[in-house]
């Protein structure tokens, strides 16, 4: 097996540099993840590449995960996404101008290699795979999934997380690999030395010193040391490792036997709210594994995912809004600032007005320099989007950078945690809405909040001896929660857990392994 | 192989490997089986009669070729050797074919056979009877059919190999009392140890072969077996489904025996095998499930 990178010049990259910035600062992840840097590396011309983006940018494609969609369409102008998609654009028009496409077609007829292993994505996509099929006639096209690892083969899709089959264990192959430099040689080299790492980790024993000796011990130290990468790990690719296993490997799952002749299939990362006698915890599915003969016959389980994707948003929202402190402080700002509430957002407001006093381009470097973010966003979109009260985003996706501009409009804290709540809480569920309820469910179920529920004056007089312990395991931010209003919101999740839940009885568990 | 691992590291390990010897009495075990089952195939009459599977004998005279395997055993053996604490996790990092496995289950069931110790007026009791029974005249039933017949035929020939296999654990195992183990295994490993139902180890020695019973149980049974015991060998332990057995030999659980006079498991040694990829390695560290001290992981390059 042969493993290639090709590189692009540093003057290429700008685009593609200025589009990762564009991500990050959106907290849009996935479209700089393995997945999509795969997609991409097969832009050899322009229809591959405008159908490519055309999937990426598109509400109906399938590149993209319904959650990076809905916050592409949700929390993004049309400016915005525009602006992103663009200098995406611009950086594969560069890649196609390169020798890349090229340098693929001497490998293929260099070393007669018939088989081009490709993404599923792509294998699946009709229109695709017939500008590849027309870019590299008479070629065969296989994903990791049906590649025969005897065939030799040119593979254009990194994988090096599936566990049957990927670039580290087909080593033996005749194969050849070749990936583009910046999107993949980095988490390459860092895949191979934390491999020898994981191994030196694992080598290093007080009895495996005793029979090798410490000095032939420091001596393969010696030697990981000398293969450590020179360059950081890139944030994305840290990000996005488990992403990319779970794409390629079938998950582990479990089976609750409720009945002796009924049970429930689950994937081993689900979590439950057991209860035995009264008492509630919650467990992941690799808990119950782990140890079935602690549950089997003794608790009682509901998922708790089922659970939170049911919880009635309006019930948590009303329960926050109970607490009237925050619309004291922010009903006064209207006055304040002497705005209406029907011309726009307030924040916009302010801004507009900032821009229309200092000038549009001060008031962005100010706003850089507060976050730390450069070019957080264009200068067009900030004036289009940012300074247009009428416009219908919210707030923008980086929390920090929200924070930046209420600070430079002396904005009140609490007025953010208000904006928050109404971006968290009115837009739906969501896989962030979800992570952070369940991090709100845990903490009512460890401090033993549930097993206590009576009725609400006995819920909050246990409240308060624990609600700062709560405070400091819940996102306040995100839900815009003031103390007061964690107090209210913890007694509606309870009603909303006890209403919710449906317990049945842990006969038997299963653990259900993929080959 | 990983490349960090440097010629030298793999010469030290040829080296201590290269040191084990595989015990003049565990060779002599080896032979003295090859030549009953032999005998037992050879001998003329209804393939019914036989006390053995002619499976066994191909079995056993592979062993002169079974560097992997030798290399593996020798390795463990090393281990547990070289380990100073009391609770050692031993994994083999590879998927191991049911024929590894099952060779590594005979040999070093029968290392712990002819390293036991025993109780020689019990040993020489057990002897005096089979040689009473063995040399009994057959009587025959008048009315006896072909398949009691057999029956009867290979009980005799069944007795006269365990009458030689007691006098061979006689002659083989060295006297050190209190040194006894406890060899714990599946259910299903008993084809891989009691070669044939006359080949079940005497309750007189210090070694005991259990399969998958707990604790208690075994000591419900005999509560002498126990005491003598001062090393516990969990060896393919089930980890998962009804026959799980593991939780009842892991540190809690031996500590709390511990606690009563009588009892002192020095050492307690667990072997798994699977091929794991680095982070599930990890997760297994983390986890600690035999709650050993040390895991020390045989990497595929190593054997």
């Amino acid at each position: 097996m042969n493993i290639n990178f090709y590189k692009l010049d540093g003057i290429q990259l700008l685009s593609y540099n200025y589009f990762v910035a564009q991500v990050s600062n959106n907290d849009l992840q996935e479209l700089n993840g393995y997945k999509i840097r795969n997609i991409l590396s097969i832009a050899f011309n322009i229809k591959t590449k405008d159908l490519i983006l055309e999937n990426l940018f598109s509400k109906n494609g399938a590149f993209l995960s319904s959650e990076t969609k809905d916050n592409l369409y949700r929390c993004l102008s049309l400016y915005e996404r525009k602006e992103l998609k663009d200098s995406l654009s611009n950086y594969l028009n560069f890649q196609m101008e390169s020798e890349w496409y090229n340098n693929i077609i001497q490998v293929l007829n260099n070393e007669s290699i018939n088989t081009i292993v490709i993404p599923t994505l792509i294998l699946n996509h009709d229109l695709i795979l017939a500008q590849l099929k027309s870019l590299f006639p008479r070629k065969k096209f296989v994903d990791w999934f049906n590649y025969n690892v005897t065939t030799e083969a040119l593979i254009l899709d990194y994988n090096h997380a599936w566990k049957k089959r990927n670039i580290f264990t087909i080593q033996e192959s005749n194969s050849k690999a070749y990936f583009i430099e910046h999107f993949f040689e980095s988490i390459y080299k860092w895949k191979l030395y934390n491999e020898e790492r994981h191994l030196f980790n694992r080598m290093n024993t007080q009895t495996r010193e005793l029979l090798f000796g410490k000095e032939l011990l420091t001596e393969l130290k010696e030697k990981l040391a000398s293969f450590r990468p020179k360059n950081t790990l890139n944030e994305w690719d840290v990000l996005h490792e488990s992403e990319h296993k779970n794409s390629f490997n079938p998950q582990e799952e479990i089976v609750i036997y409720f009945r002796t002749t009924n049970s429930n299939r689950y994937r081993i990362s689900t979590s439950y709210l057991l209860v035995k006698e009264g008492k509630y915890t919650i467990k992941n599915g690799k808990d119950l594994v782990n140890n079935p003969e602690k549950f089997e016959g003794e608790f009682d389980f509901s998922n708790i995912e089922n659970i939170i994707s049911q919880i009635d948003l309006s019930e948590l929202n009303k329960a926050i809004t109970k607490d009237e402190s925050i619309d004291l402080i922010i009903q006064p700002l209207w006055e304040k600032f002497n705005l209406k509430k029907e011309e726009g957002t307030l924040w916009k407001q302010l801004l507009t007005r900032k821009s229309v006093e200092n000038g549009v381009e001060k008031v962005f470097s100010e706003i850089e320099r507060i976050s730390g973010i450069k070019n957080f966003v264009s200068l067009n979109t900030f004036n289009n989007t940012y300074c247009n009260p009428q416009n219908n985003t919210i707030i923008p996706r980086e929390k920090k950078l929200f924070k930046a501009i209420c600070h430079y409009l002396e904005l009140d804290d609490n007025y953010r945690k208000s904006i928050h709540r109404e971006r968290n809480l009115i837009g739906g569920h969501s896989q962030e809405l979800h992570g952070k309820l369940k991090e709100l469910i845990s903490a009512i179920v460890e401090y033993g909040i549930l097993d206590k529920h009576k009725n609400d004056d006995e819920l909050l007089e246990i409240l308060s001896h624990v609600v700062d312990k709560i405070e400091k395991k819940v996102d306040m931010d995100y839900f815009g929660l003031t103390r007061e209003s964690l107090l209210y919101v913890c007694i509606a999740i309870c009603y909303e857990i006890i209403d919710k839940m449906r317990l049945k009885p842990i006969l038997k568990i299963e653990h259900i392994i993929p080959n | 192989m990983s490349r960090i691992i440097t010629i030298n590291y793999i010469e030290k390990l040829n080296e201590i490997i290269n040191e084990f010897e595989i015990s003049p009495n565990l060779c002599s075990l080896i032979e003295f089986f090859l030549e009953d089952i032999q005998k037992d195939q050879n001998r003329a009459g209804n393939k019914n009669q036989k006390v053995f599977s002619a499976k066994d004998f191909e079995k056993l005279s592979e062993f002169k070729n079974l560097g992997e395997i030798k290399r593996i055993f020798a390795y463990i053996n090393i281990i547990i050797k070289a380990f100073t604490g009391q609770y050692l996790h031993i994994h083999i990092n590879a998927d191991l074919s049911d024929y590894i496995s099952d060779y590594l289950i005979t040999l070093i069931t029968w290392k712990a056979l002819v390293d036991c110790s025993y109780d020689i007026d019990y040993l020489e009791n057990e002897i005096n009877l089979l040689k009473a029974e063995t040399n009994r005249d057959l009587i025959m039933p008048n009315d006896i059919n072909g398949h009691a017949t057999n029956q009867i035929f290979r009980k005799r020939f069944g007795l006269k190999h365990k009458l030689n296999f007691i006098e061979k654990i006689k002659s083989l195992s060295e006297s050190n009392l209190n040194n006894g183990l406890l060899l714990n295994l599946n259910t299903s490993a008993e084809v891989y140890v009691n070669l044939s139902d006359f080949t079940i180890f005497p309750e007189s020695l210090n070694t005991y072969v259990n399969f998958g019973k707990s604790l208690q149980s075994i000591y419900d049974s005999n509560n002498a077996i126990l005491q003598n015991i001062s090393t516990i060998i969990n060896l393919f332990p089930a980890e998962r489904g009804i026959n799980v057995w593991y939780q009842d030999f892991i540190k809690e659980k031996i500590n709390a025996w511990n606690q009563f006079p009588g009892f002192n498991f020095s050492k307690v040694i667990t072997i798994t095998s699977g091929e794991k990829t680095p982070e599930e390695l990890l997760e297994m560290y983390k986890l600690k499930k035999f709650q050993a001290e040390e895991i020390y992981t045989l990497f595929s390059f190593e054997f």
